[in-house]
Formats: structure tokens, C-alpha cells, sequence
């Protein structure tokens, strides 16, 4: 399993999913949540990578400020517009990844896990190769990087 | 019945000419109820504008797609907000799990949505299945389905 010195909260997070993630594909039965699990697990690897950071102000324009977390910066964010999480994470990759196929992967893990809910959560294979693929991919980025 | 006393306005030389039946805070509240109104046609004018061009910018997607060889099944459309619009597209099952369709998808969304100012319109993916739950669908805001007659 990937390791780092001096992991963050995030990190941590990111390989506890994973490893669920993993358990769950093994133990069959669960396709729903191998594909949830794979989602959170890309979202806390990239959260990791992408704090702590100067970013520009989301609200006040021309002034940029470090964000220590993604919290602190959801914070000045969701406050004035009210977005939420997911939508600003999105942003936020799409905005600061370098790399058009971590992107591509991240709205893979994304809209499978979310869009799951209107087939009721009947997730098929193919399904969870994609999520397993992106995830892969994604934590492979993350830890190299 | 107003207490002209408790609203003393600072006009400089200008003195209020109403009676007891007509004070500044009947005009403030005349005005509050007039400016309520304009603003609440300018909201929804708005939400009219930013709904119309989502809508064609979602039939422009499915054409685009087209070209691609990528069949659209249905398309539904809802609002989050004033000028945040998104698009859950149902695609064949065999574009969908071809992660070179599928991306080619994702780009020819994110393309659409730059060239988009005055509203953000945000495109999600998922294959056509018979388990779809369009009572869940709808249920989640998406109001608005591609070609409904009703």
C-alpha cells in the first residue's frame, strides 16, 4: 500500500477508503460501495496534493491567500455562494491537475458514484472496473507525484 | 395610522408635504413593494435566460455527441441555481464503458460550458440502464426532460 513520511489527515484518509475499497471488491457483493469507496478515496488523494496551497481568493478577486485545507478554503468559498463540496472539488481539479487524464479519472469516480442512486444502486462490473481503473490511476498520481 | 415623528428624514431643505394618511415610511414601503417586484421579474427573466440556454446548449451537446457516434438515450436537465444549470445525460451503455468515447464526451462538455459566460452548465454522464429510476431523477430537481410533450 502506498506510503509517505509525515502522511496528512487526508492522505490517511485516502488509503483507508482504498483499502476498504479493496476489501469490498474482494469480498464481492458490494459493487455499490467498492464504487463510493473508490470515489472518496480519489477525492481525499487529491485533497492531499492539493493543500496546502496559495490559491486566489474565490470570492475577493485579485487577492490570493494559503489554505491550509480544503475545509478552510470550502469555507471562504461556500460561504459567499453556497456551492457545495463535491462542486468546488471539481474546480479544483480541473483548475490545478496538471494532468488530463487524473481529471478525466476523477469525473470517472465521480459521476459513477453519484449517478449510482438512479439505477438503485444496482452497479454492475463494468462499473467497478472503471472505478477500480480510476482509482488505480489516481493514487498512482498522487503518491509519485 | 403613521407617526410622522419617528421618521424624521435629513432632506436638507426639502419638508415632507403628506398628511397624516400618506408619511415616508408609507412611501418607503410603497417603494420596497415596487422594487420587490422589479427585482422579482428581473430573478425570474434571469432563471427564463439561463434555463433557455442550457436547454439548447444540452441539444447542442447531443448533436456533438452525435458525431462522435455517441448515442444519447435521454437527457434531463435541472436548476441549482440562478445561473447554475446541470445536465444528466444518459448515453448507450457501449459509448459509456468505452473510456475513449467517454472522454471525448467529458471534452466536448467542458468546451460547451467554457464558451458559456452568463451561466455555468454543468453535463453529467451515465449509461442507459433498464433499472433507470426516473421517479429518483426527478425527484433530485430534474424537472425538465429532452423531447417531453407533456
Amino acid at each position: 500500500m502506498a506510503h509517505k513520511n509525515n502522511p496528512s489527515p487526508p492522505f490517511n484518509h485516502a488509503v483507508h477508503n482504498f483499502e476498504a475499497c479493496s476489501a469490498l471488491n474482494k469480498l464481492g457483493g458490494y459493487n455499490d460501495w467498492v464504487v463510493t469507496t473508490a470515489f472518496y478515496s480519489g477525492m481525499k488523494f487529491l485533497e492531499d496534493i492539493l493543500f496546502p496551497e496559495v490559491y486566489d481568493h474565490p470570492v475577493k478577486q485579485g487577492e490570493q491567500k494559503e489554505y491550509k485545507t480544503f475545509s478552510s478554503y470550502t469555507r471562504d468559498f461556500g460561504r459567499a455562494l453556497g456551492l457545495n463540496k463535491h462542486k468546488i472539488m471539481s474546480d479544483l481539479v480541473e483548475k490545478n491537475v496538471d494532468d488530463i487524464k487524473i481529471i478525466n479519472y476523477y469525473e470517472d469516480l465521480k459521476q459513477s458514484c453519484h449517478t449510482a442512486r438512479y439505477i438503485n444502486y444496482q452497479v454492475g462490473q463494468d462499473r467497478v472496473n472503471m472505478a477500480t481503473e480510476a482509482i488505480e490511476a489516481i493514487k498512482n498520481h498522487c503518491v509519485s507525484g | 395610522m403613521t407617526d410622522n415623528s419617528v421618521n424624521d428624514p435629513k432632506l436638507l431643505d426639502f419638508n415632507f408635504v403628506g398628511d397624516e394618511h400618506f408619511s415616508f415610511e408609507d412611501m418607503l414601503h410603497h417603494a420596497y413593494l415596487e422594487g420587490k417586484k422589479d427585482f422579482q421579474k428581473e430573478l425570474i427573466s434571469k432563471m427564463q435566460n439561463g434555463l433557455q440556454t442550457s436547454a439548447m446548449t444540452s441539444s447542442l451537446f447531443k448533436e456533438k455527441l452525435k458525431e462522435q457516434n455517441i448515442e444519447v438515450k435521454d437527457m434531463f436537465l435541472r436548476i441549482l441555481d440562478l445561473t447554475e444549470f446541470e445536465c444528466l445525460v444518459l448515453i448507450s451503455d457501449k459509448a459509456y464503458y468505452s473510456k475513449e468515447m467517454r472522454w471525448s464526451a467529458y471534452n466536448i462538455a467542458r468546451n460547451l460550458n467554457n464558451r458559456i459566460d452568463e451561466i455555468d452548465l454543468k453535463f453529467s454522464l451515465m449509461p442507459y440502464s433498464e433499472y433507470i429510476k426516473k421517479d429518483t431523477i426527478t425527484s433530485e430537481g430534474y424537472c425538465f426532460k429532452y423531447g417531453a410533450q407533456e
